[in-house]
């Protein structure tokens, strides 16, 4: 078992090593043609503090504006379902307004804690699993458990499920 | 395989102090940092083997901490990480104490092209990874057209056979992209435990900004491992005045979308087992908000499975009204309408969440939550589900410091009766 993050024997391994190498190649390569600038660089935060509640982003920036499609964004009473995309290809939009640790409540390797516990009081939040899921799970998961696997689907993010399934 | 949470929660909290105390020790020189603190106190009581009705008083520490570092423009340093230990005595956990280190790592950011790299534990969201990550990523713009990222390193979820021996995760996604016209993105990504091959995938994922506002998303995996499509996705959203249409579909191969090494996870595994067996997804959400109080949404979804020859259609709406503040009431009805009995059941939420009302003090709230689900078929001989939640909460030292409890009922198939409680202290400093 592994008790550290970075354990050095095992970053020693030739291969993780080899790999190592190759990212700070790469890195410094990349370096060199931070030249190639874009002229959009996002801000590193929201200039506007915009507080609780989800956010529509129409209300306040034009739908489409340069290179940025703010109607997109618009944090609908749905987004909860719709968000993987805008996630998968604009991640750095995303941290602007969020630090992972927000993700993280529904999305971490392992926390013990479903996110509605977590935030029961935060009832305005369409939150995964509200109320008893352990039994309406296995509906779910019948009919279709793709999203579980996203979710659940590795060794550690998993532990909750072991004892009933294995 | 035995845990070793007991040094875990020495060592997790003695790092973050540390850290902290660095930040302390070098205020002068740290321009910015935030800290916040939640710590969750539970209660509840379960029957373990050995026992009927132990009391269970789990107690969770959530710290975050992040910094800028002087000096460095761009230069920053985020952590978070949860810690528990049960004040109960009676063994409900496997060990009474548990801690993760959620993420831990270095960020630098350029001025220009959106210059990003990541060094130490973090979540990699990019193409097609959603992962743990011990290692670095990149990021850049090339020029105003492309972009790529990069990452590689040790995956954080496999660590549970064999330690690290033998576990790598790399991969990444170059994109092209113009304006709101459209962004192409190629990934791969690619992970082994113990030196076997635990996934190897890889996506294409289009976002086109057609005419009249109308947006088309789509993404489609293939696993490189059994060269088979594991997952296609798309859909449309076509916004008309204050409403939002958008349809759907997806389409999964089980053996595919499942597939890992057989150090994956037994339950998926399993479902892999069922080979070239697909599921499709058609769907459609409608949302309707005017940039007023009334927030309104309907889906339907309809399911079908030749894994296991289960369809059903799903069918439900949403409606919410806000007023001042955060002032806001909720209901949600649905019903999962399976082929079969044991696959169908109706499932209702009301919910309030108010912080400004007459008596109520300025930074204070009250909270509702109330869950009902009727089962078609019973489970365990019971047919329903109920939860209700109600919860208070109320800040403090110019709302750096926020207090909230909540108490939580069920009667449902597994629990009779359960009363639940929590209080929640959060502490949020900065500088
Ligand atoms: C309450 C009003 C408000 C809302 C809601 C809002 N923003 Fe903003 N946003 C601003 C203001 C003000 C600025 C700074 C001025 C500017 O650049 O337009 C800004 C700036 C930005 C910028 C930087 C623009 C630039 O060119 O530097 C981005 C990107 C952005 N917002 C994205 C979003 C997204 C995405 C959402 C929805 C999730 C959103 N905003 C919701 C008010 C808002
Ligand atoms: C302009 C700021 C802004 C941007 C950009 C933004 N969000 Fe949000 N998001 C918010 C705010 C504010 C909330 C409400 C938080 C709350 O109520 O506690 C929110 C809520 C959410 C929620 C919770 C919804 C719920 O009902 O529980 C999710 C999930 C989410 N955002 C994901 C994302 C993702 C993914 C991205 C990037 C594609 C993103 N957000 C970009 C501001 C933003
Ligand atoms: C309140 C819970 C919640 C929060 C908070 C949340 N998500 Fe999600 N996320 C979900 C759910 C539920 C899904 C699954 C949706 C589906 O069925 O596809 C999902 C799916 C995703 C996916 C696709 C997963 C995959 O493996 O394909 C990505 C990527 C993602 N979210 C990124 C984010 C990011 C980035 C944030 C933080 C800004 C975030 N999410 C915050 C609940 C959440
Ligand atoms: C966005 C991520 C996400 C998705 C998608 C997701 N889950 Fe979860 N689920 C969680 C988290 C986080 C927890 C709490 C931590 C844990 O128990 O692993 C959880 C907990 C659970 C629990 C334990 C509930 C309890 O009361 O103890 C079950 C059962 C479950 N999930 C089943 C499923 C099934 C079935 C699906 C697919 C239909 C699914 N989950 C999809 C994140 C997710
Ligand atoms: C308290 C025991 C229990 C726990 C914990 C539990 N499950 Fe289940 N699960 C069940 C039962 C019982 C069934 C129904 C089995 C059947 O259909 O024969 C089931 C069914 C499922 C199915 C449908 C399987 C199929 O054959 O189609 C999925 C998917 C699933 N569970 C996912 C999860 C996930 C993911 C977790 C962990 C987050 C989890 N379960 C935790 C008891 C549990």
């Amino acid at each position: 078992m592994s008790r550290f993050p970075l354990h050095m024997e095992t970053m020693m391994e030739k291969k993780n090593l080899l790999l190592l190498l190759a990212c700070m190649a790469l890195l410094s390569l990349i370096a060199a043609c931070a030249a190639l600038d874009s002229g959009t660089t996002l801000p590193t935060a929201h200039p506007e503090d915009l507080g609780k509640g989800n956010p529509t982003c129409t209300q306040c920036h034009e739908a489409r504006v340069g290179t940025m499609n703010y109607q997109r964004f618009n944090h609908t009473a749905n987004f909860l379902a719709t968000h993987r995309m805008e996630a998968y290809q604009n991640e750095q939009l995303c941290a602007m307004c969020h630090q992972t640790s927000f993700c993280n409540d529904c999305h971490a390797t392992r926390v013990e804690l479903k996110p509605s516990i977590k935030n029961q009081s935060e009832t305005y939040r369409s939150m995964p699993h509200r109320g008893d899921y352990l039994s309406r799970h296995r509906i779910d998961g019948r009919l279709d458990p793709t999203s579980c696997f996203r979710c659940h689907g590795s060794p550690k993010s998993a532990t909750t499920c072991v004892p009933c399934h294995g | 395989m035995k845990k070793r949470p007991a040094r875990w929660l020495v060592l997790a909290p003695g790092v973050m102090l540390s850290l902290l105390m660095c930040l302390g020790v070098n205020t002068a020189s740290a321009q910015q940092y935030q800290v916040e603190s939640d710590t969750l106190m539970r209660f509840f009581q379960r029957d373990t083997l050995a026992e009927t009705d132990v009391s269970v008083w789990p107690l969770y520490e959530y710290l975050r901490a992040d910094a800028n570092v002087d000096g460095v423009q761009g230069l920053s340093f985020h952590l978070y990480g949860w810690g528990r230990a049960d004040l109960g005595d009676g063994n409900y956990y496997e060990d009474d104490t548990d801690a993760k280190l959620l993420y831990g790592y270095v960020d630098y950011r350029a001025e220009q092209a959106n210059f990003l790299v990541r060094l130490g534990r973090q979540y990699v969201f990019s193409g097609i990874a959603n992962e743990s990550l011990d290692g670095v990523l990149v990021q850049s713009d090339l020029g105003p057209m492309a972009s790529f990222s990069a990452y590689g390193g040790l995956p954080v979820a496999l660590d549970t056979q064999n330690g690290r021996s033998g576990d790598v995760l790399y991969g990444g996604r170059f994109s092209l992209h113009r304006g709101t016209l459209y962004d192409l993105g190629l990934s791969y990504k690619k992970s082994e435990n113990d030196s076997e091959t635990y996934q190897e995938r890889m996506g294409v994922d289009l976002a086109l900004g057609l005419w009249s506002g109308i947006q088309f998303n789509g993404l489609s995996v293939l696993n490189v491992d059994s060269s088979g499509w594991a997952e296609h996705s798309y859909e449309l959203r076509i916004p008309v005045r204050s409403v939002t249409i958008r349809p759907y579909y997806q389409s999964f191969v089980y053996e595919d979308y499942f597939g890992t090494s057989p150090s994956g996870v037994a339950l998926f595994n399993a479902l892999a087992a069922r080979g070239n067996a697909t599921l499709s997804i058609l769907g459609g959400d409608v949302n309707w908000y005017n940039g007023g109080r009334i927030n309104a949404g309907l889906k339907v979804k309809s399911i079908s499975n030749d894994s296991n020859g289960e369809d059903a259609l799903y069918y439900g709406g949403l409606l919410s009204l806000s007023g001042e503040g955060m002032n806001e009431v909720g209901a949600e009805l649905g019903y999962m309408d399976g082929d079969s009995s044991d696959n169908s059941y109706l499932l209702a939420r009301a919910y309030f969440y108010l912080n400004r009302m007459p008596r109520l003090a300025a930074g204070a709230f009250v909270s509702g939550d109330l869950v009902y689900a009727l089962y078609d078929e019973a489970i365990y001989g019971e047919d329903y589900s109920l939860f209700a939640s109600l919860g208070l909460g109320t800040k403090f030292l110019h709302d750096s410091l926020q207090v909230k409890i909540s108490g939580d009922y069920s009667q449902d198939p597994y629990f009779d009766n359960d009363l639940r409680g929590m209080l929640v202290v959060s502490y949020l400093f900065g500088r």
